[in-house]
């Protein structure tokens, strides 16, 4: 046994929720690099089968499961479908997430609550429905991803909801932790910084003053760049983790 | 699992305290993930062994004599050419009450947890530098953000401390040239330095009962963070405090 057998994941079935696109598919990928099956959970169908052909046609093992966060009942129905189609569900990787920019005194409630109702409500449906299950089956690995919008407040835009809902996701993730250590159900978050995706335009001009030439490293990751960060957390090479905020930001956070 | 970048085939890694208790584990590791090692050690009885296990090159090393750390490097450039990964892991711990802690004992930690850490990081920094690339690793503790009980240690606490803000600042200055910088903070590992606590019910009762795994990590269990910090697979993460508590920290 060498050490890079601790980040194996062999004969694993690992969920992630808003698995087809962005971060999500990337997290999907390195999951299946590592040996994993997973089940990308998304509520666009179309995109999630297209990912997951590509994940079969390339040697690995991946379905499509229809699931919107937001609907408790669609949260129990993936999990019985993953089950009986992959097994027993060892990961889960809280990943789905949306943002509107736009300042706090004009902020439409119906945004305000989409915000929540996914990023918090969504995330707590998923790891309450999968937790539960993990505890039964005698353990299991939770990542939430969370963000540095937890921590700092992102500039130019403005975006009162996400990093509010964020702050709730870590803490989330630590009450959790805590309280399921016992039953061998470990849970963190990472926290990215400024990643290139459809939800990040970080090629924006007008973003690059603050989101690149901020950043120590003065530059944004891709979302592949944090597939390993998400094998390392799911795998026994993190086994004595939990209730950590893990932050891979270029270093954002410094400054 | 090369395709994730932990790899870290033709890699040159200097591993402070590297012969013994944790630092032996992480030597290990690194060298299983295909580095070419340098033990920098103190102890001339362990050191020169696990170099030779590893197939890598014992230095002996006073990490809180910057001559030493000087030579230590200029050796390793000598015979290695170069340095891709440091690991500062050195480390002592005294359980003092503080009202009673002689001057040399509070100096005596400062120098080896904290002081030892910036020669290290000044020396093989600059080297990396000139390069333009690297990786260090700091072994801090969760002793870096809370305070431990039943047993006073507040010279380690404040030197802990001091490098998770040691490792933010030389992150911050030399992110932008190609070198990363972050910190480990583990909880409570089974190792020599926690021998004497766990033989104590009145400590390892509060550590255990503080920790929501209800256990020690062993420093395996460490490792394999220090890899993922020191290889391509965490490429974007730098100022980043790694912390490995089993929970600690949440209570």
């Amino acid at each position: 046994m060498t050490v890079l057998d601790a980040f194996d994941l062999t004969g694993k079935t690992a969920v992630i929720t808003g698995g087809n696109t962005g971060l999500g598919e990337a997290f999907a990928k390195a999951l299946v690099e590592a040996g994993a099956g997973v089940a990308l959970a998304a509520r666009t169908r179309e995109r999630s089968e297209a990912v997951a052909e590509e994940i079969v046609a390339s040697g690995g093992n991946a379905i499509a499961v229809d699931l919107d966060v937001t609907d408790p009942a669609q949260v129990d129905g993936m999990l019985e479908g993953v089950t009986e189609r992959l097994g027993p569900v060892d990961i889960l990787v809280n990943n789905a997430g949306l943002c509107y920019h736009g300042p706090a005194a004009e902020v439409p409630l119906e945004e305000w609550h989409d915000v929540f109702d996914v990023n918090v409500h969504g995330l707590w449906h998923c790891a309450q429905a999968v937790g539960r299950r993990m505890i039964q089956n005698g353990g299991g690995t939770i990542i939430n991803i969370g963000s540095i919008s937890a921590m700092i407040v992102n500039r130019p835009q403005w975006q009162p909801a996400y990093n509010a809902s964020k702050a709730a996701v870590h803490q989330l993730t630590k009450s959790l932790a805590a309280e399921w250590a016992p039953h061998n159900v470990r849970v963190n978050a990472l926290a990215p910084g400024y990643v290139k995706t459809a939800m990040s335009p970080v090629d924006e001009p007008q973003f690059r003053r603050h989101w690149i030439e901020d950043a120590p490293m003065q530059r944004y990751s891709t979302p592949e760049e944090l597939g390993p960060s998400i094998v390392y957390l799911a795998s026994d090479a993190s086994s004595f983790m939990t209730g950590s905020i893990l932050v891979v930001d270029g270093g954002y956070t410094l400054f | 699992m090369e395709e994730n970048g932990f790899s870290l085939r033709d890699r040159v890694a200097v591993v402070t305290g590297g012969g013994q208790s944790l630092g032996l584990e992480i030597s290990r590791s690194l060298r299983n993930a295909g580095a070419e090692m340098v033990i920098a050690e103190v102890n001339d009885q362990t050191g020169p062994d696990v170099a030779e296990e590893l197939e890598g090159t014992f230095v002996h090393t006073d990490v809180t004599d910057p001559a030493s750390v000087r030579d230590m490097v200029e050796m390793v450039l000598d015979e290695h050419g170069r340095v891709d990964v440091l690991v500062n892991n050195a480390g002592i711990v005294h359980n003092i009450p503080s009202e009673e802690v002689p001057d040399e004992e509070w100096l005596a930690v400062i120098s080896v947890n904290l002081t030892g850490v910036f020669w290290c990081c000044r020396e093989v920094g600059k080297a990396m530098l000139e390069r333009g690339s690297g990786s260090i690793v700091n072994i801090a503790s969760m002793s870096g953000i809370i305070s431990n009980h039943p047993q006073a240690q507040a010279a380690y606490n404040a030197s802990k401390a001091g490098v998770i803000t040691l490792t933010k600042s030389l992150a911050g200055e030399w992110a932008s040239r190609g070198i990363r910088v972050n910190s480990v903070s583990p909880g409570y590992i089974r190792t020599p330095l926690t021998e004497l606590g766990m033989s104590k019910s009145e400590w390892s009762e509060v550590w255990l009962s503080s920790t929501p795994l209800g256990r020690l990590a062993e420093p395996e269990e460490i490792a394999p963070a220090v890899l993922y910090l020191a290889s391509d697979a965490a490429s974007f993460a730098t100022g980043t405090n790694l912390v490995i508590d089993g929970g600690y920290t949440s209570w």
